[in-house]
C-alpha cells in the first residue's frame, strides 16, 4: 500500500480545504502522489488510499496567511472564492495553483496560459458572478417578530461573499439568509456584525410563514408586472439575465 | 496575524480579511458574536408569530373616490416605464451604520422585467398630470388617461419597505409637469428631502430634472440625490419644435450645463474640504428617442459624442420609439430596419410597427465604442454613410473598411490597438496584455484565456501566423462573418469567394428606404 496514491477528502468549507492542502503538502514532501477531493467521492479509483481530513484551525490559518505573504492578497482572494465553488476538484486545483504560486510569487496571477491558474480564475469568476447576482436577487420577507428572512438555493457557497454587503446595507435590521442547499445561514443582529451558523437547520414552519403575502409583496408584484413594456416583450433576454432556477425564491415569480 | 494584515496595503487584503468569518473569528476571538446569532436563530422558531401589520400610512387611506395605493402605483409605474435609465451605478457609498442603505459603484440589478430590462430602481412618476403636450408621450395633456399623484409619504413608505426587502437598489423619481416646472420640482424636492432626512434613507436616488426649472431648486436637490438627468428627448432642435412644443433646446441644455458646473465645482471643494456634501456624485445622464424624428444615426452619434465631450455626461441612453399614442408612425428609415430585423431574428414582436430595437442596439454598440474603445463618431459614420449596417456591428464594419490596419499581431500590439479588433473587448484585451508577459501566445492560449475567436480570427496573427488560411479581403470576411461559415482549415484552399445573390440581405445594405417607400412596398405599389 505504500506506493498507492493518497486521496484526501475534505469537507465543504474553507477551513477544511486549507487543512487538506497543508496535509497534502506534507505527504507530497514524503515523495508520494497526492490528490484532494471535496465531499464524498462519487467514484472511487483503483490503487488509491482514501483518507479524510481532520479540520485543524491552526493549519488552515498557516496556509491562508502564507498565501497572502508569499503570493499576494489578490491570489488569496481568488483562492478563497474558488473554494466556494461547487466543483469537486476545486481543492486539487487550488493545490496545484499554490505549487506554481509559491514558485512564481505575485506574478502567478498573470500567467493565464497555465491551466491551473486559468481554472482558479474561472472558478472564482463564477463564484463572484453568482454572489453579485445574489446581492440583487435575495428577497427578504418579514416575519412576525420583525426579522427579515430569506431563503436561497445557490449553486456556489455565496453566503460569506454577500454577508458583508447586507451587513453594511441593513445595519439596524435583524436578518437571516438561509442557504437551503448547504443548510447554513448568515445571521445578523441589529447593530452588530454578522456570522455564519453552520449547523442551523431551520424549522419548516418559517417557510409556511414566508409563503403568505403581505401588502408590500402585493405592491411589488403590481410594480413588477407593470414595468415591462409590452411591445418590447422578450422572455429570452429575461431568461438570460435572470435564469429560471433563481426564480423559485423570488416573490414576484410566485 | 494582525501584523501581516496591516502591513499589506492591498485593497484585497482589507476587504477579504473580513470576508472569511471562520478564520477571522479564530484570529480575533469573536466567539460571542456567534453565540448571539445562535440565540437569534432559535428565537426564530420560538416566537408566536403573526404576519406583521403593515405601515399605517398605506392602510389608513381615507376611502371614498380616491385611488388606492395599488391603483396609484399601477398608473404611475405604467406612465414611467418608457424612461430608459434604470442604472444604479456610479457611486460607492458605504452604509452609515445607523440607517438603511448603501450604494455600490458597479450597480446591482434586482430583477429583470418581461422585456428583459433590468429592474434596479423603483421607477415611478410622482404624478402623471402634465401641462406639456409632447406628441410622443403617453402622459401628454391632450390624452385621456387615468391620472394619479403620490404623496411624499407614500413614495417614502414604498421606497423604504421595498428597499428593506431587497427588491430595489433605490428610487428613480420622475414626474409629469404639474402646474409648472418649479412647482413640480418643489414637490420632488420635498419627497426626496423627507426620504433622506426623516427616514434616513442612504440608498441610491435618481431624479429627473424638468426643463425650465429654477436653478436654485436644482442646486438644493443636487446635494440630496446621486444622479440627475435631464432628457434631451430628440437629437435636434428641429425635432423638438415639431414634437415637443413646450420644450426647447435651450431650456434643456441650461440645467445640463448647470449640473455639469456644479459637479466640477463640488470636486474642487472636495479636494480642500473632505466633509463638503457631494453634488450629484454619480454624475448625470440623458436620453434620446430614436425613430420619432427623421435624424440619421450619424447625427445622433455626433450629438452623443458632443454630450460626452462637452457636458461630461456619464451616459446617453437611446430609447427606441414606441408609438404609444397611435398617432405618429416611425420615421428615419426604421421601416427598412424593422423589416430586416424581422427576417433576421425571427421575433414575432418585431413587426413593422414595433420599436426599432435593432437600430437602438447598434447605437448602444457604437456608444460603447465611443466611451471605452477610443473611437470617434466620424470614424464610424460619415455624411455619405449616415446609418449603421443592419448585418454587421459597428466595430466589425469599421474593421472591414480599414483592412489596411490588419492583421494585428497579438503578441506585439498595444492595448488600444487590440481594442480595435472585432470580437475583442476590454476584458480580453487586458488578459492578453497580462498573459503575453510570460509566454508568446498562440491561438490555443487565446482560447484558454477565454478570448472568443469567432470574429477575431480574420483580423489577427499570433507570432506571425493566422489561425486558418483566411484572406484579408472585404467580401470574403463579410460573407464568413455574416453567414457564420467555418473558414477552410489550413492547407485546404478555397478557390472562389462566392457571393449570394439576394434582393434584401446584402451585407452592404445600408441605404435605408424612407417611410414612404416602406409603405408603398408594403402595399405592393412598386
Amino acid at each position: 500500500m505504500d506506493n498507492y496514491r493518497i486521496v484526501l477528502l475534505c469537507e465543504d468549507n474553507f477551513d477544511s480545504i486549507m487543512t487538506g492542502i497543508y496535509d497534502a503538502w506534507v505527504i507530497m514532501n514524503q515523495g508520494r502522489e497526492v490528490a484532494l477531493e471535496v465531499g464524498e467521492p462519487y467514484n472511487y479509483s483503483m490503487m488509491s488510499e482514501y483518507q479524510s481530513v481532520e479540520t485543524d484551525g491552526d493549519k488552515a490559518v498557516k496556509v491562508a496567511s502564507s498565501i497572502r505573504k508569499k503570493i499576494s492578497c489578490e491570489a488569496y482572494s481568488s483562492v478563497y472564492s474558488a473554494a466556494m465553488h461547487f466543483d469537486v476538484n476545486r481543492a486539487d486545483t487550488i493545490f496545484h495553483f499554490l505549487q506554481i504560486g509559491y514558485k512564481m510569487g505575485a506574478k502567478v496571477m498573470e500567467n493565464l496560459s497555465n491551466p491551473y491558474v486559468m481554472r482558479i480564475l474561472e472558478l472564482s469568476r463564477k463564484v463572484g458572478n453568482e454572489s453579485h447576482l445574489y446581492k440583487g436577487f435575495v428577497r427578504f420577507s418579514e416575519l412576525g417578530n420583525g426579522i427579515l428572512f430569506s431563503k436561497i438555493d445557490p449553486k456556489c457557497n455565496v453566503l460569506t461573499m454577500i454577508g458583508d454587503h447586507f451587513c453594511d446595507r441593513f445595519p439596524m435590521e435583524n436578518w437571516v439568509i438561509y442557504d437551503a442547499t448547504r443548510k447554513i445561514s448568515a445571521v445578523h443582529k441589529a447593530g452588530e456584525g454578522w456570522g455564519l451558523v453552520l449547523d442551523g437547520e431551520i424549522d419548516s414552519s418559517i417557510f409556511e410563514q414566508i409563503e403568505q403575502e403581505g401588502q408590500y409583496e402585493k405592491l411589488w408584484k403590481v410594480f413588477f408586472n407593470t414595468i415591462g413594456i409590452e411591445s418590447r416583450y422578450n422572455p429570452r433576454c429575461q431568461r438570460t439575465m435572470l435564469p429560471k432556477w433563481y426564480r423559485d425564491n423570488m416573490v414576484e415569480f410566485k | 496575524m494582525k501584523n501581516i494584515a496591516n502591513k499589506c496595503s492591498s485593497e484585497y487584503c482589507k476587504k477579504k480579511l473580513v470576508m472569511v468569518p471562520y478564520i477571522y473569528e479564530r484570529m480575533y476571538g469573536k466567539d460571542d458574536i456567534r453565540r448571539n446569532h445562535m440565540e437569534l436563530v432559535s428565537s426564530l422558531t420560538d416566537n408566536n408569530m403573526q404576519i406583521y401589520n403593515e405601515n399605517q400610512i398605506l392602510s389608513g387611506n381615507p376611502s371614498g373616490n380616491r385611488l388606492s395605493i395599488e391603483e396609484k402605483l399601477k398608473i404611475l409605474t405604467d406612465a414611467a416605464k418608457y424612461d430608459v435609465a434604470c442604472t444604479s451605478s456610479g457611486v460607492n457609498r458605504a452604509g452609515n451604520g445607523k440607517s438603511l442603505g448603501s450604494a455600490v459603484g458597479c450597480g446591482i440589478c434586482h430583477a429583470f422585467a418581461s422585456d428583459g430590462r433590468c429592474v434596479s430602481l423603483l421607477k415611478i412618476l410622482y404624478t402623471n398630470e402634465c401641462i406639456f403636450d409632447c406628441k410622443y408621450c403617453i402622459n401628454r395633456s391632450s390624452n385621456d388617461v387615468p391620472r394619479a399623484t403620490f404623496t411624499p409619504d407614500e413614495v417614502c413608505a414604498l421606497t423604504m419597505q421595498f428597499y428593506r426587502r431587497n427588491y430595489i437598489e433605490g428610487l428613480f423619481l420622475s414626474s409629469g409637469v404639474f402646474r409648472s416646472p418649479n412647482y413640480t420640482m418643489e414637490l420632488i424636492y420635498e419627497t426626496i428631502s423627507k426620504l433622506r432626512t426623516e427616514h434616513g434613507f442612504n440608498g441610491y436616488i435618481h431624479v429627473k430634472g424638468i426643463p425650465g426649472v429654477d436653478p436654485a431648486i436644482i442646486e438644493r436637490l443636487g446635494l440630496l440625490v446621486d444622479r440627475m438627468s435631464v432628457n434631451l428627448e430628440l437629437p435636434t432642435g428641429e425635432g423638438l419644435r415639431k414634437l415637443a412644443p413646450h420644450k426647447n433646446r435651450k431650456s434643456i441644455l441650461t440645467p445640463i450645463r448647470q449640473i455639469q458646473r456644479g459637479i466640477a465645482q463640488n470636486k474642487n471643494e472636495l479636494t480642500v474640504y473632505k466633509k463638503t456634501p457631494k453634488f450629484v456624485p454619480a454624475g448625470q445622464s440623458t436620453q434620446m428617442i430614436i425613430g420619432a424624428s427623421p435624424e440619421n444615426d450619424y447625427q445622433i452619434m455626433t450629438v452623443a459624442e458632443a454630450l460626452y465631450d462637452n457636458y461630461n455626461l456619464k451616459r446617453v441612453f437611446y430609447s427606441a420609439y414606441v408609438d404609444v399614442n397611435k398617432n405618429m408612425p416611425l420615421l428615419g428609415g426604421d421601416v427598412g430596419l424593422a423589416n430586416m430585423k424581422h427576417t433576421l431574428f425571427d421575433n414575432p414582436m418585431n413587426t413593422m410597427t414595433g420599436p426599432p430595437l435593432l437600430r437602438e442596439h447598434r447605437l448602444y454598440q457604437a456608444d460603447w465604442l465611443l466611451r471605452f474603445y477610443g473611437f470617434k463618431a466620424n470614424e464610424l459614420l460619415s455624411e455619405d454613410k449616415p446609418n449603421f449596417n443592419v448585418l454587421l456591428d459597428p466595430k466589425c464594419e469599421w474593421a472591414i473598411r480599414h483592412l489596411e490596419m490588419f492583421p494585428i499581431e497579438i503578441n506585439k500590439a498595444d492595448y488600444f490597438t487590440l481594442l480595435r479588433i472585432p470580437g475583442l473587448g476590454t476584458t480580453s484585451a487586458k488578459r492578453i496584455v497580462a498573459a503575453r508577459q510570460h509566454t508568446a501566445l498562440d491561438f490555443d492560449d487565446l482560447k484558454k484565456i477565454g478570448v472568443v475567436l469567432k470574429r477575431a480570427l480574420y483580423f489577427i496573427t499570433c507570432s506571425g501566423k493566422m489561425m486558418y488560411n483566411t484572406r484579408i479581403e472585404e467580401d470574403y470576411i463579410t460573407n464568413h462573418i455574416v453567414y457564420n461559415d467555418k473558414p477552410a482549415k489550413l492547407g485546404m484552399q478555397e478557390t472562389i469567394t462566392y457571393k449570394q445573390l439576394s434582393l434584401f440581405d446584402d451585407a452592404k445594405f445600408n441605404i435605408v428606404p424612407n417611410s414612404g417607400e416602406g409603405v408603398s412596398a408594403l402595399y405592393g405599389q412598386l
